[in-house]
C-alpha cells in the first residue's frame, strides 16, 4: 500500500507528463501550420497554371510541349493531393493526446486528492477508464488500452474489428 | 459559385477541407464548431452544402445535422458527416440525424471532390 507521500509524487509524476504533452503539441503547431499554408500556396499555384493553359490561344506560351507540361500539374496535383491526406495524421494524433492527457489529468486528480485503500476509489478508477476508452478514435487504440488496464468483465479483442476500422480511413457512403 | 460550409473544430482540417474545395472552384465557409455553424445557418447563410466533423466542442456534429435539419431552409441542403469515428452505431446515428454522407479520414481529396459533385449535381 501506497504512503500519502507517495501518492502525491505520482500524481505530480503524472501532471509533469501531461504538462510534456502538451509542451509537444504546442511545438509542433506553428511547423504544421507552415506546411498548411505551403499545401494552400502549391495549390493555388496549380490554379493558376491551370488557367494559364486554359487562356493561352498559344500553347507554347505556356510550355514547349503542352502535354508534358499537363502531366508535370496533374502529377503535382496528385503530391498536393497526398499531401493533404497525410496531413490528416497530425490531427489524429493531436486528438489522441489530448484525450490522453485529460486521462492522465484526472488520474492525477484522483491521486492528489485520494487516498489508495479507499474503498470507493475502485469504481473511480474505473469510471476514468471507461471515460478515457469512449473517447479514443479507433479500435486499435481500445485494444491497446484494454490490454494495459483490461475492463473489470475482461477485454474482448476483435482484429478483424480493428483490420475494418484502418480499411474504413478514406471511406464514403452516401445514405 | 456553389457554397460550402466546412465545420471541424481543428484549424489544420478546415485549412485542408479549404484547400480541397477551393481548388475545384468551390466557395468555403468555415465554422469552428456546430454552435458557430448553427449561428452562421441561423443568420441565413445560405449555403449548398455542410461538411461537418463529429467531435467538436459545444455542439457536436450529429446534434447540429439535426439542428440544420430542423430549420425550414436547410432542409434539403446536403449535410455530408467528415470523421474518424468508423462504426456502423455512429453512422447510423448520423444517418437517423438526417446526415446525406459519411466520410472517414483522412480522406482523399480527389474522393471527397467527386463525391461533392455527385451530391451537390
Amino acid at each position: 500500500m501506497q504512503s500519502p507521500a507517495q501518492t502525491s509524487e505520482a500524481a505530480q509524476a503524472i501532471a509533469a507528463a501531461v504538462a510534456q504533452i502538451e509542451l509537444a503539441v504546442r511545438e509542433v503547431q506553428h511547423p504544421v501550420e507552415q506546411l498548411g499554408q505551403l499545401i494552400d500556396e502549391m495549390s493555388a499555384g496549380l490554379g493558376v497554371l491551370r488557367t494559364a493553359r486554359r487562356r493561352s490561344v498559344n500553347p507554347d506560351g505556356v510550355a514547349v510541349f503542352p502535354d508534358d507540361f499537363d502531366r508535370a500539374v496533374d502529377k503535382l496535383q496528385k503530391q498536393v493531393n497526398g499531401s493533404i491526406t497525410q496531413l490528416q495524421f497530425y490531427d489524429r494524433l493531436v486528438q489522441h493526446l489530448h484525450h490522453v492527457q485529460d486521462y492522465l489529468s484526472g488520474t492525477a486528480g484522483e491521486l492528489a486528492s485520494r487516498s489508495t485503500c479507499d474503498p470507493q476509489s475502485t469504481g473511480v478508477w474505473t469510471g476514468l477508464r471507461d471515460r478515457f476508452r469512449t473517447r479514443l478514435i479507433s479500435q486499435s487504440q481500445r485494444q491497446v488500452l484494454d490490454a494495459m488496464l483490461p475492463p473489470p468483465g475482461g477485454a474482448d479483442f476483435d482484429s478483424e474489428q480493428a483490420r475494418g476500422e484502418c480499411a474504413a480511413q478514406g471511406s464514403v457512403e452516401l445514405f | 459559385m456553389t457554397r460550402i460550409l466546412a465545420v471541424d473544430d481543428s484549424p489544420s482540417m478546415r485549412q485542408m477541407v479549404g484547400v480541397t474545395l477551393k481548388s475545384a472552384g468551390y466557395e468555403v465557409l468555415e465554422a469552428c464548431d456546430g454552435q458557430e455553424a448553427l449561428a452562421l445557418a441561423k443568420g441565413q447563410a445560405a449555403v449548398d452544402l455542410v461538411i461537418t466533423d463529429v467531435n467538436m466542442p459545444n455542439m457536436d456534429g450529429i446534434t447540429l445535422v439535426r439542428e440544420l435539419r430542423a430549420l425550414p431552409h436547410y432542409r434539403g441542403v446536403p449535410l455530408l458527416v467528415l470523421t474518424t469515428e468508423a462504426s456502423a452505431e455512429k453512422k447510423m446515428e448520423g444517418k437517423a440525424a438526417g446526415a446525406t454522407g459519411w466520410v472517414v479520414k483522412p480522406f482523399s481529396p480527389a474522393r471527397l471532390l467527386a463525391t461533392i459533385a455527385r451530391i451537390v449535381s
